[in-house]
């Protein structure tokens, strides 16, 4: 063999056997549950999209990649475990990601636990415990209760329910349209809600911006605090509340109301305390360098 | 069973939620298994840790009205003591917190920091400061956070160097505005609203270092 063809012969060898690394191995398992079952998930790396599906079964498609050794599914009709076992002795690098879509019941109730793998719900209305280190976690439909926490990833909530609660450390946290009651609390990522009602919100940060557009419940209140990120409140210029803000040295803009007084000669801090009638939310906006920005529609 | 799934069955075991069975099945792994067996009991010595930590601190917003009550006292305070020596007293807690921190963080900052120190040591808040110890319910606030630095600390290899960035940055920052507060505070220590803004520093800053020692794992 002249030199040339043995080396394009190694280089085959080496090809077929990097093919073999790739190749994903395909999984396709149902399991018998009941409507309201609880469907426990735990995966490592990859992406986990939970789908609703029909009644009475768990459905797990997709692939399982590198590393993995096998799917574990067990249970019962109260609740399902599903868990992707991975080779302590695999060692390699990552090529074909574990990609996994499990439709279960509409109302179903989600414990689903990642470190990288993102994760997406869809349409499921049970209450969802949602957990990832820095996967992104993606929230579509309204479930009836949620509990959300990431380290680093980004959270998503398209409907959020009567009963919310998200946190994350420097993930941004996005929520479209909040349903009551919403506890929501980041280090330094941004806090942003776009619409909704919020009967009784808290809203926390350290340094991370907190921008909020949903309409206070009318009895309700809405406590917003960071240390140095920026407040934003939007709110409809005939909004009836009691108003409450409060800074250290921070700015305060504020579009409905009289002007802040200062809180002491010694600091830049400044108050403001105010009514836009009588009754209505308590709104209170604190921060400690952070603007505040009270701002009309 | 393998290592993986016996360490996925250590907060169920420690929550007493295994089955006889399961049980049976995980102690047959650890009696054949050091490294699980060890990891089992820093775990359990971390919840112990945690559970150990005063939860009085995660109603604060409640505590004002016993703030407000300790501003009186320490008026009392200031008579029988001095009003010198609590500022001394006061300006040194607030130096300490920061140079613990501050160690936390790193040599480079940790400079900056004690730099920064002696500003408060001039003007520091004094009774008002001692008062919002007690008004928190924490009557070794120092101890406290030094124990929860330390649980952070003995965490940081399972942290991400972003994620332990964004922690230490976030105390920091806390740190130093605690110290204007306290430094505002100084001049004028009868100030509610100032009171509220260190009650609420605290706050998040105990809530931080809790959140920090909880954290799952992540490499």
């Amino acid at each position: 063999m002249n030199k040339m063809v043995k080396n394009a012969a190694i280089a085959l060898a080496v090809l077929m056997a990097v093919g073999t690394a790739w190749a994903a191995q395909p999984v396709s398992e149902t399991y018998p549950v009941g409507p309201g079952a609880e469907i426990e998930i735990n995966v490592l790396s990859g992406t986990v999209t939970i789908v609703a599906g029909r009644d009475g079964q768990v459905e797990v498609t997709g692939t399982l990649g590198d590393g993995v050794e096998s799917l574990e599914i067990d249970g019962d009709k109260d609740g399902v475990y599903i868990e992707v076992e991975y080779d302590e002795d695999y060692h390699g690098k990552q090529q074909v990601d574990t990609d996994l879509t499990i439709h279960v019941p509409k109302r179903a109730m989600l414990s689903v636990e990642t470190v990288s793998a993102s994760i997406s719900v869809a349409g499921v209305f049970g209450e969802l415990d949602l957990e990832s280190v820095s996967g992104n976690v993606d929230i579509t439909g309204k479930p009836l209760a949620l509990d959300v926490e990431t380290v680093s990833g980004n959270i998503s909530v398209e409907s959020a329910p009567p009963e919310a609660d998200v946190s994350s450390v420097s993930g941004k946290i996005e929520i479209r349209a909040t349903g009551g009651s919403v506890d929501v609390e980041n280090v330094s990522g941004k806090i942003i809600i776009y619409g909704g009602v919020i009967d009784d919100g808290d809203l926390e940060s350290v340094s991370g911006d907190i921008t909020c557009h949903a309409t206070p419940g009318p009895d309700g209140s809405l406590d917003v605090e960071t240390m140095s990120g920026t407040i934003t409140l939007t709110i409809d210029a005939t909004l009836v509340a009691s108003f409450d803000l409060s800074t250290f040295s921070g700015s305060i803009e504020n579009q409905i109301g009289p002007e802040p007084r200062r809180t002491s000669k010694y600091t830049p801090g400044k108050e403001l305390f105010f009514n836009t009638g009588t009754g209505g939310p308590h709104i209170s906006l604190e921060s400690f360098s952070g603007s505040i920005k009270l701002i009309t529609r | 069973m393998n290592c993986h799934e016996a360490i996925d069955r250590f907060d169920d075991f420690l929550d007493g939620r295994l089955d006889a069975v399961e049980v049976d099945d995980l102690q047959a792994h650890l009696a054949g298994c050091p490294s699980c067996a060890a990891e089992l009991e820093s775990i359990h010595e971390l919840r112990d840790l945690a559970a150990e930590l005063p939860r009085s601190l995660e109603p604060s917003r409640n505590l004002w009205p016993a703030i407000e009550a300790r501003i009186s006292e320490a008026k009392v305070v200031r008579g029988r003591f001095g009003r010198r020596a609590l500022l001394a007293a006061a300006a040194a807690v607030v130096v300490v917190s920061s140079v613990v921190t501050a160690y936390f963080i790193g040599r480079s900052q940790a400079v900056v920091v004690t730099a920064q120190s002696p500003v408060v040591a001039e003007s520091g808040p004094s009774e008002v400061l001692l008062a919002s110890f007690k008004g928190l319910g924490v009557d070794d606030y120092m101890a406290t956070r030094t124990e929860l630095m330390n649980a952070f600390d003995a965490r940081k290899h399972e942290l991400s160097a972003e994620t332990v960035n964004v922690v230490a940055e976030n105390l920091l920052l806390i740190d130093q505005a605690m110290n204007k507060i306290a430094e505002a505070l100084g001049e004028d220590p009868e100030n509610e609203f100032l009171m509220k803004q260190l009650a609420g520093a605290y706050r998040r800053q105990i809530d931080l270092l809790r959140r920090a020692v909880r954290m799952p794992a992540e490499v």
